[in-house]
């Protein structure tokens, strides 16, 4: 799947809808043969005018609808993916061109019908890539507990606009199989990936960067990224940091020093906000672990690892206490590395933290996200911890970089939280294959396997952050600093 | 087992070979499952235990009451010594003495007995309610009574015999210690009788020297009587611990609401049982925490085909249960990490422990403290399901003791290579009292403060230190 725009992109135009041919007619002819975003890879598809496509999505969409309710859900995947292979296409498309919508005609019509048509194809995209345990629509009511999330993960390289970088479709399929897993990693992996998009990107004649890169290019690769696993806080921070930038470049820069200048915004951005926010971090932590010391931890932070590393090299002697949990079991790597390090490494499940904590005399947790009011987002499973060390009267420190702080507010651990497929918390393949067939016939029965949950402020007692260490009750005014830093 | 084929050692094979064999053998084979933790769970060691102390009894031969005790006493040491932190093991034990004490006092002293109890009620200031005489009643009588069913018993305290008004003057100084609490060292327990004791002296002599021999000749034609009663009285605890779960399940509507959300430890049989009562007429939610890595596998299973064990496994059997998705009860699947996290949309909390503590604290699988602890932190009521027959007159002195390390394998596997890791996998959590609300018992619900009562209600105090070198 070549990102290099297709010459022979005149054909696409019958498979948009009106909304794609008004714009490109208001832009320049010329912009077929740029990275006009493609529909559709399979070019023996019958072409259709725009409003035929929409009259058929939309009875389609009915259809489907009707044959819900009438019961019959599980009929979805083999007919589904025929006839509506051109609508994620379209659908991601139209994401996509949600902004220079302004300029088209008809801009109206088309806001409701690409909403309508993009929820239609969402939908429908779900259902294509074939993963089991899918949240199909039920015919009776849905009394499922959490509805709200949706659990699509994208595991298989079909039906992807063809502006995907391949960096971005590697990073994608690397992000679902959790091979890439944690905030700070995946935020690296996705700035990386921009900046291969970026240096692979060619600005269209007569347009500019600053208004054509994010609709066009840039989004379709956050929405495929989000697609294979919803993104983090720090992700979200980091692309709208990205985006501020684009969007105040100069258009009378010329395209290689705008790109050169975009590039080294994402290498300010890690050298920065992470690399150097670390070194900061892990330097104030080791200074608060003494020898004798029995810390104890969650999961698998990567800069809690760093700290822990790094005190162990400068020569403190001290007890690490991993607590782990399904369905990740992310601490064995933890584990893994610190043990080989030399460390004293201990290693429990979360449901034994009752036992160890009374010996631990800090605990050190990593974060997803420091919410506004100081409220922990986290691995699920920390809050736990944190309530056990609470009890206890045991510190709990904190090490977060700032760019994870986030001014949003969740006062519950739903809000904001991460669905993941079901099967992975149960172990054995046949134990899936009976609990799928299961839950298929009974909507009673579900599986819940959330990502992340909040910890009350009241039982972290100092965050370590690049601009200092403090009380959760300060996250704003971090936030206020750092807004200070942007303006 | 010759001609019989193979048979898992269990429960089931181990009641139903009970009868063949002869009782020596049969006690080495239950020391062996007990120790093997073949037999597993209060319930299932409940029910062995039980049987085969009815078997000792029926087919004892003792010639006199306290010989039939210091039989099943022994026995039943070898037995708690088993597995020790099995406690209804000990439990049962402790029944069955108390039941041989009531059974052989009944019917020899009790008009004494009534008259002095009508008494001491009305000397004490508390007000002590009406007490079941068919369910072991505790009152300080029973000392008087057994000293009349053995000619030898020189360790028991002196008798109250207070045939007249003017001393009991001195019962009342008597009777708050034998009312303090029963604790693993007897220390308060003991009553002391001495500022009451003169009129017993001589009113011993008399009886033991003229008609000594008179007595054990009565006792060993009454003795038969006895066992009969004891063994009346054993099918009845072996109905008791039978029955716990339903009796359990009859208040579940009692407790549970329309469109509640209910976080469940696991899904015991008495919590499945529970919650199936209350789903004939509520329709709710109910999250059930996983509980690995030692439950995990039988949670998912009960969840999945109403037994804890899948049909595919040897002796698992095709559900006869109806699950709880089946009964309309909406089931949710949790881990053990997100209970925090779900804590907050949850309305009450159902545990089942292992065992219950006369302090009012249970001990459960590993992960219940951290459920209770959450469950305190958001305000949400905690219920314990438990019989009667679990509730131990023990009290958790040192927690420690309660810590039990299971298998490590069980923590899914290593990745890659380790060093030198210290993995640890304890099997049960122990609960404060403080964090538990209600427990629910076959015999009503009680909150925490008030499961002395129910200890003293039940077992002998003299029966406390059984099997503990103190």
């Amino acid at each position: 799947m070549a990102s290099q725009p297709t010459t022979s992109s005149e054909a696409p135009p019958s498979k948009s809808s009106e909304q794609s041919k008004s714009a490109e007619s208001s832009a320049p002819p010329a912009a077929s043969s740029s990275t006009a975003p493609v529909a559709t890879a399979t070019p023996e598809a019958p072409k259709l005018s725009g409003a035929e496509l929409k009259k058929r999505a939309k009875a389609e969409k009915q259809a489907k609808r009707a044959a819900a309710k009438a019961g019959g859900q599980g009929d979805g995947h083999p007919e589904a993916s025929q006839p509506k292979k051109d609508t994620p296409q379209k659908g991601s498309q139209k994401k996509g061109q949600q902004q220079p919508r302004q300029s088209a005609g008809a801009q109206q019509k088309g806001k409701q019908q690409s909403k309508g048509q993009e929820a239609g194809a969402v939908s429908q995209a779900k259902k294509e890539v074939d993963i089991p345990l899918r949240a199909a629509p039920k015919s009776t009511p849905d009394n499922r507990v959490f509805r709200q999330f949706s659990i699509y993960r994208r595991t298989s390289l079909e039906n992807i606009n063809k502006d995907v970088h391949p960096a971005v479709l590697a990073f994608g399929l690397q992000l679902s199989s959790y091979q890439i897993c944690g905030s700070t990693a995946r935020c690296i992996g996705m700035l990386k990936c921009f900046k291969s998009v970026i240096r692979d990107y060619t600005i269209p004649p007569d347009n500019t960067l600053a208004r054509h890169f994010i609709p066009h290019c840039l989004s379709a690769q956050v929405e495929y990224i989000k697609s294979a696993r919803p993104t983090s806080i720090g992700m979200g921070n980091a692309i709208r940091h990205l985006k501020d930038a684009i969007v105040k470049v100069d258009p009378e820069m010329p395209e290689a020093d705008a790109k050169a200048h975009l590039l080294e915004v994402i290498d300010t951005f890690i050298n920065e906000r992470i690399r150097a926010a670390d070194t900061v971090i892990v330097n104030a932590a080791v200074a608060k672990i003494k020898d004798g010391d029995i810390i104890l931890t969650y999961a698998n932070s990567s800069i809690i690892k760093k700290v822990l590393l790094a005190a162990h090299a400068r020569g403190k002697k001290f007890i690490t206490i991993v607590v782990d949990s399904k369905p990740l079991y992310e601490g064995k790597y933890l584990v893994q590395d610190l043990s080989n390090a030399g460390l004293e490494t201990e290693y429990v499940l979360v449901a034994a933290i009752a036992h160890v904590m009374p010996r631990a005399t800090k605990v050190l947790l990593g974060a997803h996200a420091m919410m506004a009011d100081g409220r922990l987002f986290s691995r699920i499973g920390t809050a736990v911890v944190g309530l056990a060390a609470h009890e206890r009267h045991i510190p709990c420190i904190v090490c977060c970089e700032s760019y994870k702080f986030t001014e949003r507010v969740y006062v519950d651990s739903y809000a904001g939280n991460e669905l993941a497929p079901s099967e992975e918390l149960l172990p054995h393949d046949s134990e899936r294959e009976a609990w799928r067939r299961e839950m298929e016939v009974k909507p009673q029965l579900q599986v819940l396997n959330l990502l992340y949950d909040l910890t009350p402020a009241e039982y972290v007692d100092m965050i370590v952050t690049e601009l200092g260490n403090l009380p959760p009750s300060s996250v704003p005014a971090i936030l206020r600093m750092l807004e200070g830093k942007a303006a | 087992m010759p001609g019989k084929g193979f048979r898992t050692p269990g429960l089931e094979s181990f009641v139903d070979n009970l009868d063949e064999f002869k009782l020596e053998r049969s006690t080495e084979v239950l020391i062996q499952l007990l120790a093997r933790r073949q037999i597993s769970g209060s319930k299932n060691c409940a029910i062995a235990v039980a049987g085969l102390l009815l078997r000792i009894v029926q087919d004892s031969p003792a010639n006199s009451v306290q010989d039939l005790l210091d039989q099943v006493s022994q026995i039943g040491q070898r037995l708690i010594a088993a597995q020790p932190r099995e406690l209804a093991v000990g439990n049962i034990v402790r029944r069955v003495l108390g039941l041989i004490r009531e059974v052989s006092g009944i019917g020899q002293d009790d008009e004494i007995r009534s008259e002095l109890s009508s008494m001491l009620d009305g000397q004490d200031g508390l007000n002590r309610p009406e007490m079941l005489h068919s369910i072991s009643t505790y009152s300080p009588l029973r000392h008087a009574a057994s000293e009349f069913t053995g000619a030898s018993t020189p360790e028991s305290p002196q008798p109250i015999k207070r045939p007249n008004f003017a001393q009991s003057g001195y019962s009342s100084f008597a009777m708050p210690s034998t009312k303090t609490a029963m604790n693993l060292f007897g220390l308060l327990a003991e009553p002391s009788y001495s500022p009451t004791g003169t009129p017993p002296i001589t009113n011993r002599e008399s009886p033991a020297l003229s008609t000594k021999n008179l007595n054990i000749i009565q006792e060993q034609a009454s003795i038969k009587e006895t066992i009969q009663e004891i063994g009346d009285g054993m099918r009845e605890l072996l109905d008791e611990v039978d029955l716990a779960a339903e009796q359990i399940s009859e208040s579940a509507t009692d407790y549970i609401n329309s469109n509640d959300m209910i976080m469940a430890q696991g899904l015991s049989d008495t919590t499945h049982k529970f919650l199936a009562e209350a789903a004939r007429k509520r329709k709710f939610t109910v999250f059930v925490v996983e509980g690995e890595p030692n439950e995990g596998q039988a949670t998912r299973n009960m969840i999945l085909y109403g037994s804890a064990k899948s049909p595919s496994d040897d002796d698992g059997q095709e559900g006869t249960t109806k699950r709880l998705v089946d009964l309309g009860v909406n089931v949710v699947l949790i881990p053990d990490s997100a209970i925090f996290a779900i804590m907050s949309t949850v309305t009450k909390v159902l545990l089942a422990p292992q065992a219950v503590l006369a302090n009012g604290g249970l001990v459960a699988n590993v992960g219940t403290s951290m459920i209770a602890a959450a469950a305190q932190a958001h305000k949400v009521p905690v219920l314990a399901l438990s019989g009667v027959y679990k509730l131990s007159p023990l009290y958790p002195l040192d927690t420690d003791e309660l810590r039990e390390i299971g298998s490590a394998s069980g923590l899914g596997g290593s990745v890659g290579s380790w060093g030198k890791v210290n993995v640890m996998n304890p099997m049960w959590d122990y609960v404060e009292p403080e964090k538990v609300n209600l427990y629910i018992t076959n015999l009503g619900g009680h909150a925490p403060s008030y499961l002395y009562r129910i200890v003293a209600d039940h077992y002998d105090k003299e029966d406390i230190n059984l099997g503990t070198d103190m």
